[in-house]
């Protein structure tokens, strides 16, 4: 999966553990558990939001991007 | 001056929260689990009861099977060929209402978009298929085993098709297109459970 999800390093940046950042934005914590390790299809734009709002961060804090060589477009005709 | 509310006059001022989707599901599904338990036991007595009662199959069984009550003989050999061949329908009967009885069951706990959920509703669906044609099985071979012992040329052959199992085939059919529409809707509700 060429997105990484990177809520495990914000937490330890504002010294936070999933169980307060689950109760604050009111998903379970297996859920956090499951985002944290990229183990989810998708992410909603609400639960987005209501991360960032707690951890104080942006979205680009939490997601990245790293294409693998499944994910290289293909040769384009000059 | 301010007077302070008790805490059950407090509560009882509060308005009562509507019920949910949810909450008439699991009333249903409790409703429908208690009928199929009490019309599975009334429908299987019943049956058993009126093969045991040759009365009974005068005014119940002949009519079911169109036949005049004087033109039947009655024996023990055809009570008992009677009720063997009434297990089938009755059995199916059974069949399906255990599906209806677990499937309520995982609507009751919520589970309602499951492949088990989706399961219970093709069986059932079958079942009232199937039903629908042993039914007309059924009643030609009740006209046989009422005749048996009649003299030749007053036995009977009966061939009957009524709305009941016109109706019986039109649900099951459409159970069973729902039920093929559930397995779509809980794979896209498991796709879904995938969203965090």
């Amino acid at each position: 999966m060429p997105i990484v999800v990177n809520l495990d390093v914000m937490l330890a940046k504002r010294k936070m553990r999933s169980r307060e950042l689950s109760e604050h934005i009111g998903i379970t914590e297996q859920n956090i558990s499951l985002l944290k390790s990229g183990k989810v299809r998708g992410v909603r734009f609400d639960t987005l939001s209501r991360i960032c709002a707690v951890l104080q961060c942006q979205p680009g804090d939490l997601l990245e991007y790293r294409p693998g060589p499944e994910d290289e477009l293909p040769p384009q005709d000059p | 001056m301010m007077q302070a509310m008790s805490p059950s006059a407090s509560a009882e001022s509060l308005p009562k929260p509507s019920p949910t989707p949810m909450d008439r599901v699991r009333r249903i599904a409790e409703l429908m689990r208690g009928m199929v338990l009490v019309g599975g036991t009334l429908f299987t007595i019943a049956t058993l009861a009126m093969w045991a009662t040759p009365e009974w199959i005068r005014l119940g069984v002949s009519q079911q099977v169109g036949l005049e009550p004087g033109s039947i003989t009655i024996t023990p050999a055809v009570q008992f060929y009677g009720a063997l061949i009434s297990l089938v329908p009755l059995g199916l009967g059974i069949f399906g209402m255990v599906q209806v009885w677990f499937l309520f069951g995982e609507y009751a706990q919520g589970r309602i978009f499951t492949a088990i959920a989706s399961r219970r509703l093709r069986r059932l669906a079958w079942s009232l298929i199937a039903a629908a044609a042993t039914q007309v099985v059924a009643r030609t071979l009740h006209g046989l085993v009422l005749t048996m012992n009649n003299p030749p040329g007053k036995k009977m052959l009966v061939l009957s098709v009524s709305s009941n199992d016109y109706s019986f085939l039109i649900f099951g059919v459409l159970l069973l297109g729902i039920a093929w529409v559930m397995v779509e809707a809980t794979r896209l509700a498991q796709e879904n459970a995938e969203f965090v």
